[in-house]
């Protein structure tokens, strides 16, 4: 069987020789991957161009993402938390911003509920009839640590426009004033208000990023504290976990010329260290536990072939599969983390982008109660 | 080399999941504790990116019997047989490793196994040993097998039709369809058809399912503008396992893929037209991004396919043609499923020919759930 794989690889080079031979060009030497008695694969150098299957817009908005990211580390590297969260907002998100709002006309609400911060975000020619009933909650990204307000509002303006539906946009406490479960306590908070008004199934949980994760973790929460789980769920550029070392974690960073990580994950963002937290405890990391898997509600998962969350989306996938839930995997070619959402330069204009928010739209359409 | 700019900076592997680029780039300043400076990835200005040597474990989501079976595919991975000769391989893999697969694979799913030619194409029909449910006595799959267009006849599509056949209590037709380098496009298309058109007789079209991995999974996708011009009923559903509805190698994981999986360099994957040579083979000179070959290109044939099921893994060359496959179709407004198993190679739950199908792999049995529910949710019954 695997002397078929070596075979095929040999007729591979063994073309490709014949190939290059014809078209006069120098064979180059390969140097071939090998593997570890333990089943760790050491790779030679390679160049990889950016995949001929993505648009020539979202290898435009990649390049103008390295280029922010590349700018964002040298002005960021002296600051403190909170003129860092500033800085972001002023480089990344005000710009995000105006650029939705001239493509989506909504309107945007500061309002208390339950005690925590939102932004409601409406369509400016209101809310379509079928969604009167009907309300998003959405959870910024950003390592738990930033993107509050703002970055929100960025990953909520499309949805609300495109859906005609109503999004909250919630400022969740984040680290490091705050550690978990503050940002969990305060998703129930909101969610408690919005029961006086909404039922459960008519309310739907999305977030990318950390917003993913605390989306899958807020489910949790609310099947220990007694409260009815929401309509439908996406969880994007994440899992339901705190992140094992999986494949997306090398070649989700590297093909965005960023080093792996290798780490262990039992190492936190500032929000998860706490003593004594177990990683594998349902309120954190709900994949684990089949039980709590096979309450949740329909969940959408979104990620791309150049996302580190990948493999965390994936496997949530197909544990949700597992327990029977509807759970939809949708992967972009391409598409670096959150590249539809609020977490880098967006193009509203990026065919893939435009793609994501539709399936994110009819999803959200398709399940929730009217 | 025009870099963009290659950031030095050592992270967790939580931020990794969490920020962003532009986000972690500022966040692991605050984060930092040491700067590697070893060679780093970066990016040219045309989106090259040039990715240095490393090591990579294996994914820690693995299940543990999956974990082992990778380990023991590599020790088989060493026996190469040389020098290159299709027909002596053939033989190779059938005794080697093909029929001792279907034993292991016999003895935890009782089946029967009957050799019949329909349509004048030699066939194994494949029937779960206590009968055919009832309420799939008006079903059938087809199962295309792989084997890279060159290999996997009658005991490739028997191995990739046992599990199914008697998970689902449905019966599967394995068609042994013309390989290469004997025969090229569209001869499989052609003999399988021939074997649709013989059932066409006896079901309706809604009730037939049609699967494959590898090549299997690329005739499968192909069959569906084949039959469009050839005036046939569109089947029930599909599958399109360990591909995608692309006769090429073309995206991020024809490079990833190849490293991970294959244990080649990818420069000389992308030497060829049709990005891999062993498609040569097959289709020959032909303009792979043709309709006909890749209806993944084509939205007006992609919009009228039946519901699609893709199934790949994050170290298949071949993850990259799925997920474009899938959001193609999706945007065709077809109901297409995608499933991704993360750490799986190509076909690591089909295909015996380059692969040791661990019958108790957690991950394997999954994914032959995954297919098992998706046939019986979508294919008619009357």
């Amino acid at each position: 069987m695997s002397s078929f794989r070596s075979l095929m690889a040999a007729i591979f080079i063994e073309m490709a020789t014949l190939i290059a031979a014809h078209a006069q060009q120098p064979t180059p030497v390969p140097v071939k991957p090998t593997v570890d008695a333990d089943g760790t694969i050491r790779l030679p150098a390679i160049a990889v161009p950016f995949s001929l299957l993505a648009s020539a817009k979202a290898k435009q908005n990649l390049l103008d993402n390295i280029h922010a990211f590349a700018e964002g580390a040298e002005q960021g590297k002296d600051l403190d938390i909170n003129a860092g969260r500033k800085l972001l907002d002023e480089r990344l998100y005000q710009p995000d911003i105006r650029k939705l709002r001239a493509v989506f006309p909504v309107t945007i609400q500061s309002e208390r509920m339950g005690g925590v911060s939102t932004d409601v975000i409406e369509p400016a020619g209101g809310v379509a009839a079928r969604n009167r009933r009907r309300v998003l909650l959405e959870f910024h990204g950003g390592g738990f640590e930033v993107g509050a307000g703002l970055g929100g509002q960025v990953a909520s303006i499309p949805i609300a426009s495109l859906g005609r539906i109503r999004v909250i946009s919630v400022d969740y406490r984040e680290a490091p004033e705050y550690k978990f479960p503050a940002a969990s306590e305060d998703v129930a908070a909101i969610y408690r208000e919005l029961l006086k008004k909404y039922p459960a199934k008519n309310i739907g949980l999305y977030g990318c990023s950390a917003g993913g994760w605390l989306t899958a973790e807020s489910v949790a929460w609310f099947q220990t504290h007694g409260l009815p789980k929401p309509g439908a769920i996406g969880i994007f550029g994440a899992g339901a976990l705190v992140p094992e070392v999986g494949d997306s974690n090398y070649f989700g960073s590297m093909l965005l010329g960023d080093l792996p990580s290798e780490e262990d994950a039992k190492k936190f963002t500032p929000y998860f260290d706490v003593p004594e937290l177990n990683i594998k405890d349902p309120l954190v990391s709900p994949v684990y536990s089949p039980s709590v898997l096979a309450a949740f509600p329909p969940a959408l998962l979104i990620s791309g072939t150049r996302d580190f969350g990948l493999s965390a989306a994936v496997y949530t996938h197909s544990q949700l599969v597992k327990q029977g839930i509807e759970a939809d995997l949708h992967v972009w070619e391409g598409a670096m983390h959150c590249s539809f959402g609020e977490l880098g330069v967006i193009d509203p204009s990026e065919p893939e982008t435009q793609e994501a928010w539709d399936v994110i739209v009819k999803f959200f359409d398709k399940h929730l109660g009217k | 080399m025009n870099s963009l700019k290659s950031v030095n900076r050592n992270r967790n592997i939580v931020a990794s999941v969490i920020a962003a680029p532009f986000l972690w780039a500022w966040m692991s300043c605050i984060h930092a504790t040491t700067m590697p400076n070893s060679q780093v990835p970066a990016m040219d200005t045309d989106g090259t990116t040039h990715i240095p040597a490393f090591s990579m474990p294996q994914s820690g989501y693995l299940s543990e019997p999956a974990k082992k079976a990778i380990i023991e595919l590599e020790a088989m991975h060493r026996k190469t047989i040389w020098p290159i000769n299709i027909a002596e391989n053939r033989k190779l893999w059938d005794e080697e490793f093909l029929k001792p697969q279907l034993r292991r694979m016999r003895a935890v799913f009782p089946v029967t196994i009957t050799p019949a030619v329909l349509g004048g194409i030699q066939t194994d029909i494949v029937e779960p040993e206590k009968g055919v449910d009832r309420k799939n006595q008006n079903r059938i799959l087809i199962n295309v097998h792989g084997g890279s267009f060159v290999a996997g006849a009658r005991y490739g599509g028997q191995a990739e039709s046992i599990p199914i056949a008697s998970l689902s209590g449905i019966k599967v037709v394995a068609v042994d369809y013309r390989l290469a380098p004997e025969h090229q496009f569209p001869a499989a298309s052609e003999d399988v058809t021939s074997v649709y058109k013989a059932l066409l007789k006896k079901y309706r079209p809604e009730n037939i399912g049609i699967y494959g991995c590898s090549a299997g999974g690329m005739i499968t996708a192909e069959l569906m503008p084949w039959f469009q011009t050839h005036d046939l009923p569109r089947p029930g559903a599909v599958g399109i396992f360990c591909a995608g509805a692309i006769a090429s190698e073309a995206g991020d994981s024809s490079f990833i893929g190849t490293l991970l999986d294959w244990r080649q360099t990818p420069p000389f994957v992308s030497s060829s037209p049709h990005g891999a040579a062993i498609l040569d083979m097959y289709f020959g000179d032909r303009d792979v991004k043709d309709a006909a070959t890749s209806p993944a290109y084509s939205p007006s044939i992609l919009k009228r396919f039946p519901p699609t099921l893709l199934i790949t893994g994050t170290r298949d060359a071949q993850m990259s043609n799925a997920v474009y496959t899938h959001t193609q179709l999706i945007k065709a407004g077809v109901d297409a499923e995608l499933h991704v198993w993360e750490g799986m190679g190509h076909g690591f739950f089909a295909q015996p020919v380059s692969n040791l199908i661990d019958v108790d792999m957690p991950e394997t049995r999954e994914a032959w759930n995954v297919i098992v529910k998706f046939f019986s949710t979508h294919l008619g019954r009357k």
